[in-house]
Order: C-alpha cells, then structure tokens, then sequence
C-alpha cells in the first residue's frame, strides 16, 4: 500500500479536514506512532482537547477498503486525528514497530465476522414483509395521484400565472410527495419551480419578463417529464402492487425516477454487477442543487473493460454534508473488484464497495481512445433515442474520435473520418466553467486525431443539439476543460 | 420529414401552456393545423398522432385540456428532440492557436474550484485566496486563465491589479484573443487595465488598437492608451495631442508620458504651461521631467510666488505649494528651498488663505521636509538650526536631521531635556521624542510588533534604523518613568534598567508584557524563562480568547534559551487547550537547528 500525501488527501472527508490534519502534525501532536510488523496498521496517540489522548489508527488489512478509527468524538470519518497519521507517515516521521492493539485485533475480526455473515446473508433468499410493502406502494400511488393533481392545476392555470411566490407554495404541497415516498418525484418538481426564482436565499428573487420568456421551454419539457413520469409510474407501482415479490425494474430507471434508492445488494441481486473493472476518470464536477438542498459531485469516467461512459454521483444533503466525504478529481485509474451499475440509460450510474487506485499509465491512455466512437452519425443517433424519451438523461456525455477539430462559418466543430460534424457549444450546466475558448490555446496537437469526451444538449428553442467538451484524451495524457 | 408543421404545433403548445389549458378547447390556430398534419400523416403516422392528439384537445372538455396539453406536448417535444441540428454548413478551416505558457489542467476540483470561485464571485476574503495560490504556484492551470480575465473587472482594484500586473502576464501573449473579447472601448477602469495589458504582452500588435482607443476610448481606457502610446518615441505627437485636451485626467496621463522625453517640443509645452493654473496635475510629471530649462522655468515661477509671499499676500500659498510639489526630490531646487526657508520669517506669521487651511507655519514645514529629502549636509543643518522655530509637526524633521549630522552625545544634550516636559508644546515635543526612540529600536526579528502604530511616518531611510543613542538615555528614560523608552534601550549589565523592567508586572493593569519580555531578552536576564513563563500563567488565566497581548507575547518566546525547551514544552501540557496550539507554533521555531 503506497501511501503519499495524495493519498492522505484523496482519503480526507473535505478540504478543512486536510488543512486540520496538517496542522495536527505541524503542531506535533501526535505523541506516538506506531506500525504493525507487516505494515498493515498504522497507530498512535495524539493530543487532543479531551484529558486522555486519542487513539486514532489506520487499517489497510483490506487495502480496498481502509478502516479509520479514532477515539475521538468527531463525527466526520476519517477524522483529522487519522489523517495526520497518514500525513505524518507520508511525510517520513518514524513510526516504530509495536504489536496490533487488543482493540483493533477484536475489531478486525468483528469485521471479518461480519464480512462473512454478509456472505452468508448475500446467500440465503431476501424476505419481503409485502404488507409492509403493500402499504408502501399504495401510499406512493396516492402520491402520484397528488403530483398529477398539482401539474394539471399548473397547467389549467398556466406557466404564466408561476411566480417566485405560488413556485415555493408548489413546493410546500410538493412536501407530501417526499411522505409518499416519492423523493424523486419531489425533486423532479421543485427543478421545475426552481426555474421561477432566483435562489432560495435571494430576497428579490422573482425573475423579469425577459427571463421568464427563456424558461418556458424548459419549464414545459420539465412538465412532459413530470406528466410521463405520472403514467409510467403508475404504471409500474400497480404491477408492483398486484405482485409485491417483483424486484424493482431494471430496463429503465423508472424506480430511480420514483425515488428508489438503490441498495448495492439489489444491484447484485439484478446480476448488474461488473467484476475487476478499471475506470479511469475522465471529467469531474460538483455544484450546490439548491432544488435538491444537496451538493452534488459528479465524476464521469471510463470503463476501459466496455468502453461504456459511466457516473459517479456523490450526494451530500446539506445538514449532513459536513459529514459525508467530497468527492474530487481524481487522476488514477480505479480498480474495483465489484462495479454496480444502476438501471440506467447511456451513462449508468455506477458505485463500488471496494475500490484500489493505481497511477495512469500510457497503455490506459491508448485503450481509453480505442473505446472512443468512430462514427459520430451513430452517436448521434443514440443521443437523440434516449432524449426523445421523456425520462431520458438530458445531457447525454460520449467519447468520440474526431479527425479534426476545426471551425465550419462561426462555429467550432469536430469532424469524424466520415466528414459528418458536431457543433461544439458552452451550456449552463451549473458549477461548471465555458470550456470553448480552452480549445485555441491548447497545443496544436490536439487539433486532430484525437478523442473527446462530449457532453450533449438540446435547445429547444434554437432547435439544436450541441456538445460541449469536456476533455480530450491524447496519446500521453487527459486534458480535463472543466474539473 | 416536414418540421415546420411540428414546430408551428409546438409553438402553439407553448402559448396555450404559458396562458393556461382551457384556452386551447376550440383554439382556432391549433385546429388550422390538424387538416395538413392529417395530410402529411398518409406519408408518415406520426403526423396522424400529432393531428389526433390536438383534435382531441381542441374538441375536448376543458377539465381534462390540462392532461390532454400534457399529452401533446410530450408528443411534439419527443419528435422534436430527434430533429435537433447537429452540423455546421461552411467550408472547414482550421482552429486559430493562441499559445499561452502553460497547458497543465492537473489541478484537483478542490483546489480549483474555490479559486474560481474567489476570482469570479464578490464579497470579502478572496484577495487573501489569491495572492496565496499564485505565492505557491497554483496559477500554472489554463483552466484559470477565464476566470482570472473575469477578475480584470472586479470591484476590488487590489485584486485586479494583482491580476493584471502579475498572474496574467504569466500566461503570455495567448490570453490577448481572450482580453479583447471582452475588451470595451468606452469602458472603465478594468477595460484601461485590459488595454495595458495586451500592449505588456504585445506592444506592437496592440499599437492600432491603443491608437483607436486614444481616438473613441472613454477617459479610463484613454488614460490607458496614452500610457501606452508613450512608450512609443513614433507616437509621441499623438500623445502631445492629447497634452492640451479638456479633460484634466486625459491632460495629466499626456504630461506623465511625454515627461521621460528630452525634447525641444516638451521642454516648451511645460514651460508654458508653468505659467498657466493648473500646476496641481504636472506634480507627478514632473518627477520624471529631464528637461533643465523646465526646471529652471519652475524655480524662476516658485522665486515669483515666493515673493508675493513676503510681501504678505497669503492667496499665493497653494500656488506655492503646487509648485513645491513639482520639485520633490529635485536636487536642482535645492538653492531655492534653502533660500525660501531662511528667509522665511515672514512666510511664517502669514494666515491661511480664504478656502484653505493652510498657514505660512504649514509652508515651512513642507519646505523643511523637501530639504529633508534633498538630505544635503547644509539643508539638515538649516533645519536644525530652525528647530524651536518650526511648529510641532516639524519637530521630528529637526531631531532626524540632528541624528544624521550631529554626534550621540550632542543630541542626547540638546534633547534629552525634553523627556520631563510635562505640559503643552513641549509635552507634544517630548511624546514625539519617545515615539521616536522606540520605532528606530524595533527589532525585527519579532513579526508582531506591537508599538508598530507609534512608529514615525515615512521613516524609510536605512540610515536612521541604525541610530546610535547616547547611553545616557537609558538613565533618563528610568529617572522619567518612561517604559516604552526603557524597553527600546535597555542593555546587558544595566541594574536600574533591569529593576525597573522587572517591577513592571507589579501593576494590576500590564498591558506590555511582550516588550518588556523582549527587553529581558535583551538584556540576557538569566531567569527570563521563568518570568515568561508566570506572565503567560498570569494572562492565561480566566483569559477567554487569545488576544493580541498574548499574541506578542507568543511571538517573543522564539528568543527565549534553547536549552529551556523541555521545560517550555512541559508547561505546554498543563495550559489550557485554547491556547496550547498557539503556544506549540510559538516554540516551532526554538526546534529548529538554526534558531538560537
């Protein structure tokens, strides 16, 4: 297990925490360091403001999954005291030899006992309490009858009528979705009133005219999501309800849309489980969804097994993101043991349990443009599939070979071996910079013969689809344009 | 497929969804369209489906419109979201290429994007942000060079200015596409800032545009090209062009640039203007001015106002001033001064003007500070020589000249008097004495220094840091009870001073105990480390928050004895928590082999 100061970032719950663990070495609080004879245990004592020092240690007996543990009462894992551990180690402190803890021994094979009725559980068939679950799926049918309720109210009434005010009464009665059980309904409605309104802090929020008149298109397709998300929804839980024992459909991410969360055992349950896949990331994002009050981290990454471009989503509600670790930009490849894959369309979320970094190489590079598609028409054609339906994922993202990278009249545009083109254009996608202008002062080379990694958008109103850039993947590198 | 059809449907579905559903029950622009989408369905179903979905609207009821509306418009959306123009028409031409000196984008999300944000967004905090990224080498990331173009208009001019005078010049003459872009002729400040910086990173290719900007900019964006424009010798007549324009502004940046040239054209344009009225904007001109016949023309105007002086006409005295101004730090003036000031008795009784505050008193005193900056042994010595004629303001003028002429002993003689005036004029004199003494005795090797607010202004000669006083104004600041005095003097082997220093804690209100701590520092006192140590169990105690007393006297525990570390370190484990981190930094630097 290599561990550097990278590492020891790459581990840290947010940037304070790395700042905090710093400085506990700095302030040479850590008054013994410690390491077990086959390396797979760091430990010690550290002052803290407490009378006794604090224990904090740091498990590599699973080196794809570091246990951290400290006796301190902070609630954020691992905790600065843990950190500075691996920090201190990083930075070439001493850490003498010194047998495994009687704790830490118990609590290693408390793991192991559980990892091995995880087994066992993984095993024996899940039981299904279907009157729970009866209750459950009437109640949320109830909830879907609410929504329609509200949308038809909406739209007798008319787009004209939603301002900041009736937006953020919608949402109050939008609140009984999410007791319905229908969290993914509730947030697909407030991204339609949050479109009325500023921010939710602003106190002049309500928008001007000329505002408003941009937002209709999209406030009427977020509409046709929400009134399709009634009928298949609807759908989907009286089948459910008519045969509780019925897994949660994989076909489509209808479940998601409803607000299933999905459990990784379910996943594997569904057989959507990839095994020994590398991932390297290729663009990375993170923004505050003010209609979900939760940060969100993004990373999309490739799988150099498949090729497929997939997504990691961190979310972080915001009265437990000081909790929840950040997510960054990470630059190794991933390997996972285990990768579930959401049900999902283009771009499948996918999470692991488990997961070892190693640093990119050239080959991964190379393998990484072999995924890219050749021919753009296809693409196109894929992209389009998936945004005429109603539910689809927006902004599709593709790896795409290009032949040149150019301008056609005003616009920048890539073009594959076949001559067809793609009109390159920022979008508005939230937290994330214009990444267009990059192109003219990147180095010649990436003008041709190159593979990129697009992010689709339609107009509605210009009745165009457009990609923006967000890295292009060369012979000895990736070029991230956005994070 | 005929997309006019559906996208005049869909416009249509637009306007009903923003004016409400009811209304599209019998809409009569909806049912035009239903017979050619029936048509255009024979060749294509799906028109017949759009055709179907708005008869039903329309011939419907209006308690269901809503749902129906619903229905249609995913209809006409689905379609729609298949025909989206991908291609560009026009023939292919390659990428223009703006090299910039950096093409790194290795910088993680967490480092980058609260530095965006900082560059991008108001409010307070984020100059701190940036200076402290480009100090440790984060600006190395093209991501950044959009952001840091943006933060050329922020509100906050430190911050822009540190953008536009160091971090973007870093990324070369690539970024100039990206400044023009955004660049406004008739814009503020930040457009000047931008025009500048194109013609850093370009000057001959921003000359045309600096020439339009001299021609249609607004006033800041002329200021800017003008500064520009006069770094070329070709240019220089458009720039004069500019000397005589209406605009004070525009005329001072014309004179600033055209002053470095020693030409015959120049020499006479400020000998001109000279004996016009607005003298106020050629003070900074004139500092660069090389011209000797323009500095004489200047003297000839200053002996000619000066004389209007002495006979009493007080109006001439911000003429005067201006024109004093004008001769900073020009040696040639010096013969001028120097007449003026000695034979400026008279100057001295004269009232302020009506609208001004400023007396003859005041003239004197400037005069004295020029001759102070001309530094001359003879312009000292007329200052010193005037010391009990001059106002209070000028008194520290006076005593820095002795120090630079006289010995230690005949300063300590003539001054020291001052130290027990207890009253009025001499009282100020005195106060001014110690502030004095303390600020050219501040050791630098403390990072906080807590009299910094008493040191002497615009104290900047490295000469008067290394003044030498007399001993025997130690004795004297004992005798008079003047701590901070002691504290600045004190030395190895002084009793008194040591006894003094040491019963300065008696007092229930001790506020300096930092200074007098580094004064027994100073004087070897072998048990400072035990005195440290009860100060800061004194000022600890029931203390709430770590203020800036404790924080001197933090900061001077990395002169205390090396071999006391243990011992210090100890005393670190029974502190409080609040402050034990504070207290551990302190010590950081006795751990190091270097300190002492």
């Amino acid at each position: 297990m290599q561990i550097d100061e990278a590492f020891a970032d790459s581990q840290a719950p947010n940037a304070s925490a790395i700042q905090n663990a710093r400085g506990v070495v700095i302030k040479r609080k850590l008054v013994g360091m410690f390491r077990s004879a086959d390396g797979s245990l760091l430990f010690g004592e550290c002052k803290g403001s407490g009378k006794d020092n604090y224990q904090p240690s740091a498990d590599f007996a699973d080196p794809a999954k570091p246990v951290y543990r400290c006796t301190c009462p902070s609630r954020q894992f691992p905790c600065k005291h843990s950190l500075a551990l691996l920090y201190a180690f990083a930075q070439g402190a001493k850490f003498s030899e010194k047998e495994v803890p009687t704790e830490i021994g118990e609590k290693r094979a408390k793991i192991q006992q559980r990892v091995e009725k995880k087994k066992d559980d993984a095993e024996k068939p899940h039981k299904v309490n279907t009157g729970a679950l009866k209750k459950k799926i009437q109640t949320q049918l109830e909830g879907i009858a609410l929504l329609e309720t509200l949308l038809n109210d909406l739209v007798r009434a008319g787009l004209g009528t939603l301002n900041a005010k009736s937006a953020r009464q919608v949402e109050e009665q939008a609140k009984q979705l999410g007791n319905a059980f229908l969290p993914g309904a509730q947030s697909a409605l407030n991204a339609l009133t949050g479109l009325f309104y500023r921010s939710q802090i602003s106190s002049e929020d309500e928008l001007k005219a000329s505002e408003r008149e941009r937002i209709y298109s999209a406030a009427l397709d977020q509409l046709n999501r929400l009134h399709s998300l009634c009928k298949q929804g609807r759908k989907y839980l009286q089948t459910r309800l008519e045969d509780p024992e019925l897994k949660p459909e994989t076909e489509t991410d209808i479940a998601a849309w409803l607000g299933h969360a999905w459990q990784l055992r379910e996943l594997k349950d569904a057989g959507l489980v990839q095994t020994n896949v590398e991932l390297l990331q290729l663009a990375f994002n993170a923004y505050d969804d003010w209609t979900r009050r939760e940060f969100v981290e993004t990373g999309a990454w490739l799988n150099l097994q498949t090729g497929a471009v997939q997504l990691t989503r961190n979310y972080r509600p915001y009265h437990a993101a000081k909790f929840i670790r950040e997510d960054d930009s990470c630059f190794h490849v991933m390997i996972c043991p285990e990768l579930c894959v959401y049900p999902g369309n283009l771009n499948p979320r996918v999470r692991w349990e488990a997961g070892e970094a190693r640093p990119v190489n050239k080959t991964d590079h190379l393998r990484g443009r072999e995924h890219a598609k050749t021919d753009l028409k296809a693409v196109i054609k894929d992209v389009k599939t998936q945004l005429k339906s109603p539910l689809g994922d927006r902004h599709p993202l593709a790896l795409v070979r290009y032949r040149t990278l150019g301008r056609a009249g005003d616009q920048t545009v890539i073009a594959d071996q076949n001559g067809e083109r793609l009109v390159l254009a920022d979008d508005q996608h939230p937290g994330e910079p214009a990444t267009l202008p990059l192109l003219s002062m990147l180095p010649p080379v990436v003008h041709q013969e190159q593979a990129m990694l697009v992010r689709f958008h339609h107009d509605l109103d210009a009745q165009t689809l457009r990609a923006k850039p967000l890295s292009i993947v060369t012979e000895s590198e990736v070029i991230r344009l956005t994070y | 497929m005929s997309l006019t059809l559906i996208q005049e449907s869909a416009k249509e579905v637009r306007r009903l969804s923003i004016a409400g559903s009811p209304l599209a029950v019998g809409d009569f622009r909806l049912k035009k369209l239903v017979a050619p989408l029936e048509q255009a369905g024979a060749k294509a179903p799906v028109f017949g489906q759009v055709a179907k979905s708005i008869g039903e609207l329309v011939n419907g009821n209006e308690a269901e419109s809503a749902a129906r509306l619903l229905h249609l418009s995913t209809l006409l959306n689905a379609i729609l979201y298949t025909q989206g123009q991908t291609t560009a028409e026009g023939e292919s031409r390659e990428l223009e290429i703006f090299a910039t000196n950096c093409s790194s984008t290795r910088t993680p999300a967490r480092v980058l994007k609260p530095l965006i944000q900082a560059l991008t967004t108001s409010g307070g905090g984020r100059f701190e942000v940036i200076k402290s990224a480009f100090e440790r080498g984060a600006f190395n990331d093209l991501r950044l060079i959009g952001p840091s173009v943006q933060a050329l208009d922020d509100n906050f001019p430190e911050l822009a200015d540190l953008i536009a005078d160091k971090i973007l010049p870093g990324f070369g003459a690539g970024i100039i596409p990206r400044l023009k872009e955004t660049f406004d002729l008739k814009g503020k400040k930040s457009d000047g800032r931008k025009l500048k910086l194109m013609h850093q990173l370009d000057p001959a290719g921003t000359l045309p545009l600096c020439k339009t900007a001299l021609e249609d900019g607004a006033v800041d964006v002329k200021v800017a090209a003008i500064e520009c424009l006069g770094r070329h010798e070709d240019c220089l007549p458009l720039v004069q062009e500019q000397a005589n324009a209406k605009n004070k502004v525009v005329r001072a940046a014309a004179l600033e640039a055209l002053a470095g040239y020693d030409r015959p054209e120049i020499a006479k344009l400020f000998t001109d203007l000279i004996k016009g009225k607005a003298l106020d904007i050629l003070a900074q001109p004139f500092r660069a001015i090389k011209n000797r016949q323009v500095v004489q023309s200047l003297i000839d105007e200053g002996q000619r106002a000066f004389l209007l002086l002495q006979n009493g006409d007080e109006e001439q005295i911000p003429r005067f001033l201006e024109i004093l101004d004008c001769l900073v730090k020009r040696p040639e003036a010096e013969e001028f001064s120097l007449g003026c000031f000695n034979q400026g008795d008279k100057l001295a009784k004269l009232k302020a003007p009506k609208n001004s505050h400023v007396t003859g008193a005041d003239v004197m005193i400037r005069l004295a500070s020029q001759l102070y900056g001309i530094g001359s042994a003879r312009a000292l010595e007329a200052i010193v020589a005037k010391r009990d004629e001059l106002a209070t303001a000028g008194f520290s003028l006076a005593l820095r000249s002795a120090l630079r002429i006289w010995s230690p002993e005949k300063v300590f003689e003539v001054f020291s008097p001052l130290l027990d005036q207890k009253k009025g004029v001499s009282k100020e004199k005195s106060e001014e004495l110690q502030r004095y003494i303390v600020g050219t005795q501040w050791d630098e090797t403390s990072r906080f220094h807590l009299m910094a607010h008493l040191e002497p202004d615009g104290d900047s000669e490295p000469g008067l840091k290394k003044v030498v006083w007399d001993p025997r104004w130690l004795d004297a600041a004992v005798k008079n009870d003047h701590q901070a005095v002691v504290c600045s003097l004190a030395r190895p082997g002084h009793k008194a001073a040591l006894d003094y220093l040491l019963k300065q804690d008696d007092g229930k209100k001790f506020s300096d105990a930092g200074f007098v701590l580094r004064a027994l520092i100073r004087c070897e006192y072998p048990k400072v480390t035990d005195y440290f140590l009860k100060i800061v169990t004194k000022k600890t105690k029931g203390a709430k928050h770590f203020d800036y007393e404790l924080q001197f006297l933090f900061e001077n525990a990395r002169h205390l004895p090396k071999t006391d570390l243990p011992r210090l370190d100890e005393f670190a484990s029974k502190l409080d928590e609040k402050f034990v981190d504070k207290f551990l930094e302190a010590l950081a630097p006795l751990r190091t082999p270097a300190s002492a």
